[in-house]
């Protein structure tokens, strides 16, 4: 991009603007409106509408695929600039039908209307005519429905489709008598290879593509019945007004809607990644989720986020604080509840000490929730046992930046990810756990060159779409790293300047790495040599390498130590302190960065500032008026240890189903019995909450205030959509409530209160403050003086020295179980789903598309077996069994299995056959190191996966909307120079 | 030692109860809007007293069939016509000079007025005296007036006849 400025004239008047920008940019940039149907920032010129057409030094041109030049006179009304843009706007108007007072879409924002008005469009040149029969309208899919005869077919859909979604599920049948958007070959939506993201729907700029959940519902006469409606729209038609008049009538109607529809940002709750958008309520009925404007997802969506809120409204959600009262649950006061929690709490602490009450907080919750969280545990409980779920995922992760970089964050943004040359993926699978964050891979992959490794055991999408992908033997991804680093020293390809510069400790990390040959690794891990070779050429030849990884590195014995491995790959490549490059652990839950920040671990304060350090600690003393314990605490699976050991006698668990989510479940069940005293805050009736004996509901996101924080360490707000439901109540007021009934004086009145009080006292947080966050805007942690830093250690990296250390860590070999358990169980994600579920469970669509659970069974395994689709099995570990139907794929291959974590039911849920076998410096549970063997129950019965699953369905690839095949049709007329 | 508890007891309410609880609801309600409220029965009682909510609730039940009755009513083709009509005499009115528009109707009063002076005279009028009054100035200008007037239409008549491209 050329940054030099160059003049210009717009209808007779001079601008300025940036060399290599599009003339419709500077427009835009300079509030001139001009019409734009078409025209799309997220990706590259579409130029199917023609109605931005201007005149530029007399040719006609389109705005949105001509740059500036210098000296360019630009002319937006000329008389031919106008002839081409309102014949362009006949044309798209012969396929739409105007009835906007009564269409869905009439919300002040349809692009078609108000381009329409904006042109002074009064009459049509080509009369409207229907494509289809009305019965081709699809409404099969669960949560939208395309109607081709209000589609102008002006391709945004299949452009983000097949651009930046890159799920590559709609084209344009630009060769057909009508065209028409097609799903694959032109089967029915529902029965297609889409997944359901929903960014067609959200950048449709008319009525073709609409959500479900708004029609009928958004207008005041959109609800008519037909034989109603339709004599209306033909009323309007007869009496034949200037379409100015219709217009001025639907925007009436649209105030009128302004008034009722209310639109509030918010942050999505279902992973990490962080987007952001608006939810559309009507009292508490969710129309739809708008995403536009989020800095990190722009348009886009996955279908969690789109679609998947039903569970706000559930009839499961808690209403009421419960007691446990003669075996049973019964619904009490707030008051009565409040006061027996802080009575029970405030007993067990005096009577059995400090160390008796352990704290879970939830990564689910807002930041100032888990910073009141952290207060409760050191000011009142006066403890540091307070833990996160990080503990199950990331911290390992955590662990191994701290130890090599010294911040515990992504290095940089998802704008890093996408201008990356080479992107590594270790164990971990973002087009189902992260799935915008993977778009935008998928987009520079597919468009912008950019290279991709996998390393996985399961052939997941993002293995597929890859240049180079291995599947190493489970638990060995440090060998292959380190061997590939260590190739890479021996031939001269690492960056000797760079860590000369930058990087303690590489004398003795080039000895580490003598044992880790590539024989060595072909030996321990089952890659080739050759391949090595081939990954180490790939980062050698990249302009920036990221790598990306999740639960397949972190849940091992050996997961610190491998994620360390990741980050002293890149420090010997030089691939930190620069764009496009550098260390990403993928985080899982939407504010499990957020929960780990604000210090509910039992060794960090707020902002990173370790219990141990004195002066800290000291600062927190002063504003609690509590001294605070040296000692870090204990974690959660420390904490179960010190229940069984009759030692720790209470616990206070917010927003986690610890008895699904710990390894081990069947020994967190007779832990969590153990206990004398258990306060559970949940939206739902967990399965953990059943051990509880006081349950208090929560409210969750839409309901409340507050920030979250995302993988990118970004912060933004998210604002109250929807009053709280029943007596449910955000969880910092249940936290202060508490806290109060103890004697801790709290005074907040809103979470804005709460942040300001942790920024003022944790340093990387000093200039963040909700003014700053308001709106769509966000602030990046990462600076020692609280600036927002999107990119990390550019002024060093956050050791006293300013220099990054290579961690000196081998190998360990994974936990071996004994021959008779024959085949290794994998675990994970699966997009349609949040975790274990028990929030998108409660959505029909998604339950339409993914109904059940299932165990996916290779198809060599199967043959072995003689199983098919839909046998039931049940899988025997040395901890646990489970009973479920398989799902014969290839996506596992040999004696592995894969077992998605969307469960809630002790008969299938991952957990009943993990075991107690921990990361051996975070405690973090390897999850993946599990082995089974299977019996089979039933060798065939119904493929637990529908038909309409999109998994298996074949895309349909091309280059974008295709353009070119629209101009290539014939008597087409074409309206530029 | 705690089992785990899979029933949550939810109070049942009889339907005494059920409403009890509503009316104390809206007893809370009405105790703080008394003066709203009372001024709200009295407007209703005098409606009630005229009939008005009688008809109301009527057509209210009868919504659907008014509607479609309404519609029914304006989709006729005189009806369309008439609303065609007006529409473009709004429109035409609308893109009229207003300040022409009164010298014309204030031209035309004064004409009215002399010709009604005329008419009362008795008296008649001969080819010399029409030949003469050319002349004159004031019948001049209206003749010009009208001639012009027929010269737009003219032409405005022509381009609205051809055929639409």
């Amino acid at each position: 991009m050329n940054d030099s400025i160059v003049h210009i004239k717009i209808n007779d008047v001079d601008y300025e603007a940036s060399a290599g920008t599009k003339i419709i940019e500077v427009l835009n940039q300079n509030n001139i409106p001009h019409p734009q149907i078409c025209y799309l920032p997220s990706v590259d010129p579409i130029q199917t509408c023609d109605t931005c057409i201007v005149e530029a030094n007399s040719e006609l041109v389109r705005s949105c695929s001509t740059l500036v030049e210098d000296g360019m006179d630009i002319k937006l009304d000329s008389r031919q600039a106008k002839a081409s843009q309102t014949e362009a706007m006949d044309r798209l108007l012969a396929n739409h039908s105007l009835y906007c007072t009564v269409c869905d879409n009439n919300n002040g924002n349809c692009k078609l209307h108000n381009t329409a008005e904006l042109m002074n469009i009064e009459h049509q040149k080509y009369p409207y005519t229907p494509k289809v029969d009305s019965s081709e309208v699809d409404m099969s899919h669960p949560f939208y429905r395309y109607d081709p005869n209000q589609c102008i077919t002006c391709g945004q859909c299949v452009e983000v489709c097949q651009s930046l979604q890159v799920n590559e599920t709609l084209s344009i049948d630009w060769e057909a008598d009508r065209p028409r958007v097609i799903w694959d070959d032109g089967v029915a939506i529902n029965e297609s290879s889409c997944v359901g993201c929903g960014q067609c729907v959200t950048v449709c700029p008319c009525n073709a593509l609409m959500e479900k959940s708004m029609l009928g519902n958004a207008g005041f006469m959109t609800g008519l019945k037909p034989d109603m409606l339709e004599p209306m729209i033909d009323l309007v038609k007869e009496v034949e007004p200037g379409y100015s008049g219709i217009f001025a009538v639907s925007e009436v109607e649209a105030a009128m809607r302004e008034t009722r529809t209310k639109k509030t940002k918010t942050v999505c709750t279902f992973c990490g990644v962080g987007c952001s958008f608006e939810v559309w309520t009507k009292d508490r009925e969710i129309l739809k989720i708008q995403p536009s404007e989020g800095p990190v997802n722009a348009v886009s969506t996955c279908v969690k986020g789109k679609f998947g809120w039903d569970f706000v409204n559930s009839e499961e959600r808690l209403t009421k604080p419960l007691i446990r009262k003669n075996g049973q649950f019964v619904e009490s006061s707030w008051e009565e509840a409040l006061s027996l929690v802080a009575k029970k709490l405030g007993e067990i602490k005096s009577h059995y000490g400090k160390d008796s009450v352990g704290l879970i907080s939830s990564s689910k919750i807002t930041n100032e929730e888990n910073y009141l969280i952290q207060k409760l545990a050191r000011q009142v409980f006066e403890t540091n046992n307070v833990d996160n779920c990080s503990r199950y995922c990331q911290s390992p992760a955590t662990d191994g930046l701290m130890r090599t970089v010294g911040m515990g964050g992504d290095a940089g943004t998802i704008k890093d990810i996408a201008k990356a040359g080479l992107v590594i993926i270790v164990g971990a699978n973002p087009a189902e756990g992260h799935p915008v964050l993977a778009t935008r891979v998928k987009r520079a992959h597919k468009l912008h060159g950019q290279k991709l490794i996998v390393s996985d055991i399961r052939k997941n999408e993002m293995a597929e779409r890859s240049d180079i992908f291995i599947r190493p033997k489970q638990g060995t991804d440090q060998v292959w790293l380190m061997a590939v680093t260590h190739y890479m020293i021996q031939q001269g390809w690492h960056d000797q300047h760079f860590i000369e510069a930058n990087v303690n400790f590489f004398s003795e990390y080039k000895d580490m790495l003598e044992k880790y040959t590539l024989e060595y690794a072909e030996e321990i891990t089952g890659i080739s040599k050759e391949t090595l070779i081939s990954i180490a050429e790939m980062i050698r030849d990249a302009d920036g390498t990221c790598v990306l990884w999740g639960m397949g590195v972190t849940q091992n014995n050996g997961g610190s130590d491998t994620s360390a491995a990741i980050s002293n790959l890149l420090l010997a490549t030089g691939n930190y302190r620069r764009p496009g490059a550098g260390a990403y652990p993928l985080r899982g839950h939407n504010n499990v960065q957020g929960a780990c920040d604000m210090g509910t671990l039992p060794g960090w304060l707020p902002g990173y500032q370790h219990v141990e350090d004195d002066n800290a600690r000291a600062k927190f003393e002063v504003a609690y008026g509590v001294s605070i314990d040296k000692k870090p605490g204990l974690n959660n699976i420390e904490m179960l240890q010190s229940i069984s050991e009759g030692k720790m006698k209470a616990m206070y668990l917010v927003g986690e189903d610890m008895a699904l989510v710990d390894a081990d479940a069947n020994h967190v069940d007779k832990v969590l019995s153990a206990l004398d005293f258990f306060v559970v805050q949940d939206i739902f009736f967990s399965r953990t909450a059943q051990y509880a004996d006081v349950i208090l509901p929560a409210a969750p996101s839409l309901e409340k205030d507050g920030t979250f924080t995302n993988t990118e360490r970004r912060v933004q707000r998210l604002y109250q959509a929807l009053p709280t439901l029943g007596d449910s109540k955000p969880d910092w007021w249940i936290i202060q409530e508490v806290a109060n009934r103890l004697g801790a004086n709290w005074n907040y009145t809103h979470p804005s209160e709460i942040f300001a009080e942790m920024a003022s006292l944790s340093p990387i947080f000093a200039k963040a403050n909700y003014e700053t966050l308001e709106g769509w805007n966000s602030f990046f942690w990462g600076s020692p003086n609280g600036e927002s830093t999107p990119l990390l250690y550019e002024d060093g990296f956050n050791f006293p020295d300013n220099k990054a250390r290579f961690a000196l860590s081998d190998w360990v070999e994974p936990y071996s179980f004994a021959e008779e358990f024959d085949l290794h169980i994998n675990n994970g994600r699966i997009l349609e789903h949040f975790h274990e579920g028990n929030m998108t469970n409660k959505s029909k669509g998604i339950q339409a598309k993914v109904p059940d659970i299932f165990v996916e069974v290779s198809p060599e395994l199967a043959k072995e077996r003689g199983i098919t689709d839909g046998a039931l099995v049940r899988l025997v570990s040395p901890f646990g069994a489970v009973k479920l139907n398989a799902l014969i794929t290839d996506r596992v291959q040999k004696n592995e299995l894969f077992l998605p974590m969307n469960s809630v039911n002790k008969e299938s849920a991952i957990n009943f056959l993990t075991g107690p076998i921990y990361d051996s410096r975070t405690n973090t549970p390897a999850y993946k190191q599990t082995k089974v063997r299977m019996e089979v129950l039933s060798d065939r019965g119904t493929k637990p996966l529908p038909q309409t699953n999109p998994r298996d369905k074949k895309r349909h690839p091309q280059n974008g909307v295709e353009v070119e095949r629209k101009w290539q049709r014939p008597g087409y007329v074409h309206l530029t120079t | 030692m705690a089992e785990p508890i899979t029933h949550i007891h939810k109070p049942t309410f009889t339907e005494e109860q059920v409403m009890e609880q509503k009316l104390e609801v809206l007893k809370k309600q009405f105790a703080n809007n008394e003066d709203a409220l009372n001024k709200i029965l009295d407007i209703v009682g005098e409606l009630h007293e005229i009939g008005v909510l009688e008809a109301a609730n009527s057509a209210l039940q009868a919504k659907e069939k008014i509607a479609k009755i309404v519609l029914e009513q304006v989709s006729r083709e005189p009806v369309t016509h008439l609303l065609n009509t007006l529409m473009g005499a709004t429109g035409a009115m609308m893109a009229a000079n207003p300040n022409q528009i009164t010298t014309l109707i204030k031209s035309a009063m004064a004409g009215v007025d002399a010709g009604s002076q005329f008419v009362q005279e008795d008296k008649r009028v001969r080819v010399r005296d029409l030949m003469k009054t050319l002349k004159d100035p004031d019948i001049n200008r209206a003749i010009g007036f009208g001639l012009h007037f027929l010269k737009g239409m003219g032409k405005e008549l022509q381009e609205n006849d051809q055929p639409q491209k």
